[in-house]
């Protein structure tokens, strides 16, 4: 078994891609412009767009694509499991609107819910690529000094600019190394019998306390190492420190932006001949 | 023949721009009742090769046979295979997760469904071959313990599924000489007087030529040397070249060697190296001059 290989959130790539020398700033900022984007998006079409926008900048970043879908595959059971429970227990919101597919006592499935559901699904799955997207083209360093750089706008009302870009950039650096912590954990326990994902729902529940408390345990003593660390390399936060790399926006990142606001006004041109009139 | 090895292949990461090749046709066998080593530089695949051993890895290229289970056909079952083989990872106080020495130990058995009177006999045992008196140890707060302590605890852990054959990957691993001599001591005791086949995986040349009867070593992948210790740790050449480096006491008779003094290669201890210069000199003085060490 080997779970690392699933776990894409975190993970960075080193290419030598355009998409990795954008300014980390720009690539933050025209992220979060597209992922606000995908909350406009109503129609399948305006979903297959974007997914091929988003496949496209993969590949100008030179991650294997097939590794970038990779990710999606944990978090697949979760998401149909969501669409499911979605799907029988809010038919009866659109009771008015249209046609009945399959009903039997309190569940109720009609045409408009498996439709808002189904777009509600894309627009997950499509949240998913961005975020593993910008990660996995991104140093951390360079993710760090961008998030910084954006905060610091607030640091005049008492933002912390640093301190909160040090928090999110170790939660994200993190993850490939619980998850390596799970995977030995899990072995361990499992070369002295234990089973996983066996049997009932409460017998699953129980078989994960011998794997979670150990990675507990282990996490806070990682976090009181790197804090010891931390210190003996006195930091202090922000204050007063400077930078060896001054974030410069280039040419680059000027095309970057023209790109994303050319590809927005064609899908949000073309989406408007889409959307159903209900809409 | 326990353990048989046969041209076994693995890939970390595959599919992933991670990708790395760790064994590259591996074949290794593992006789009843013996204690062999497994001694390799960092990421030679040694702690890769041991997984396949209790089926936590299961091969795509190759053969892995357990006791007469073939890892490589689907209808193995895996348990029997991990009951036959107790795995001992490195640093296997990170896996201890109950609140009492007693109950950890007992959590194997207990998975494994043995019924309790057997567990609590099976328990006491595990603890004594560990070195940790039952009446003391076995209501003890896992937090109580001592970090090689800990590490006794988890060895009991796996000690008390009752398996036929112990690996240890690494066990001596950050701990004091006192702790390491406690754990090299167990491991000695479960092979000599439990009879267990015992696979050592071990970085420390020191302890593995005091350990082991046979030695394998592992580069890049590869079984690159294999036989007693004597034999391996001679083979100076081979060791430096593939960055493991060499004995304490081969390395003092190879540079004695290169200083043009002709002495053998193959003492593994310091009393034994004492004694072979002991005799070289004396031959050197019944001869005629020679030169002074």
């Amino acid at each position: 078994m080997e779970l690392s290989k699933d776990i894409t959130l975190g993970q960075y790539v080193p290419r030598n891609s355009v998409i990795h020398k954008l300014d980390p700033r720009v690539k933050i900022i025209l992220w979060m412009v597209l992922v606000t984007a995908l909350f406009f998006i109503r129609t399948y079409t305006g979903y297959l767009v974007f997914f091929l926008f988003l496949m496209g900048v993969i590949h100008l970043a030179q991650i294997p694509i097939l590794y970038a879908l990779r990710g999606l595959r944990p978090a697949l059971p979760f998401i149909v499991a969501l669409f499911i429970i979605q799907l029988m227990f809010s038919g009866s919101l659109y009771a008015d609107s249209t046609n009945v597919l399959f009903q039997w006592s309190f569940i109720r499935i009609t045409t408009e819910a498996v439709r808002t559901y189904s777009l509600t699904i894309c627009r997950v799955v499509l949240l998913f690529f961005s975020v593993t997207l910008l990660t996995l083209a991104t140093s951390l360093v360079g993710l760090t000094d961008g998030m910084e750089s954006l905060m610091s706008v607030g640091r005049p009302i008492g933002v912390p600019a640093n301190e909160l870009a040090m928090v999110m950039v170790i939660a994200l650096r993190f993850v490939p190394t619980l998850v390596e912590e799970l995977e030995r954990i899990m072995k361990a326990q499992m070369a002295r019998g234990a089973e996983v994902e066996t049997g009932n729902f409460i017998q699953r529940t129980k078989q994960r306390i011998p794997i979670l408390i150990p990675l507990l345990m282990n996490t806070f003593q990682r976090a009181e190492e790197l804090i010891i660390a931390m210190e003996a390399r006195c930091y202090r936060g922000g204050k007063g420190r400077t930078k060896r790399k001054t974030l410069r926006l280039g040419s680059l990142d000027y095309q970057a932006i023209a790109v994303t606001v050319l590809f927005l006004a064609v899908l949000f041109s073309l989406s408007k001949y889409v959307i159903p009139p209900s809409w | 023949m326990i353990i048989q090895i046969e041209n076994l292949h693995h890939t970390y990461m595959e599919g992933t721009p991670f990708e790395t090749k760790v064994l590259h046709g591996v074949n290794l066998e593992v006789k009843e009742g013996e204690l062999v080593a497994i001694v390799g530089p960092t990421r030679s695949g040694k702690s890769t090769l041991v997984q396949y051993m209790n089926a936590l890895f299961l091969p795509k290229t190759g053969r892995v046979v357990v006791d007469g289970h073939d890892t490589s056909k689907k209808t193995v079952d895996v348990r029997k295979v991990r009951q036959t083989v107790g795995l001992v990872f490195q640093y296997p106080e990170h896996q201890l997760f109950q609140e009492t020495v007693g109950k950890d130990v007992a959590f194997g058995p207990k998975v494994c469904g043995i019924p309790q009177e057997e567990i609590d006999g099976r328990v006491l045992a595990a603890l004594d071959a560990v070195g940790l008196d039952p009446k003391v140890f076995k209501n003890r707060y896992i937090f109580a313990l001592s970090g090689g302590q800990k590490r006794r605890a988890a060895i009991a852990g796996v000690l008390a599924l009752q398996p036929k054959v112990m690996i240890f990957d690494d066990p001596t691993a950050g701990l004091d000489p006192k702790g390491r001599e406690e754990i090299l001591g167990t491991i000695r005791r479960v092979h000599e007087k439990q009879g267990l086949t015992v696979v050592l995986v071990s970085n420390n040349l020191e302890d593995v030529a005091r350990m082991a009867r046979r030695v394998v070593v592992l580069s890049e992948g590869k079984v690159v040397l294999e036989g007693s210790p004597h034999e391996v740790f001679s083979q100076v050449g081979v060791m430096r070249q593939i960055g493991l480096g060499l004995l304490q006491t081969v390395e003092i008779m190879s540079k004695l060697r290169e200083r043009g003094f002709d002495l053998p290669l193959d003492a593994l201890d310091v009393d034994e190296t004492a004694r072979r210069i002991f005799q070289y000199k004396q031959a050197l003085k019944g001869g005629s001059s020679g030169g002074a060490i």
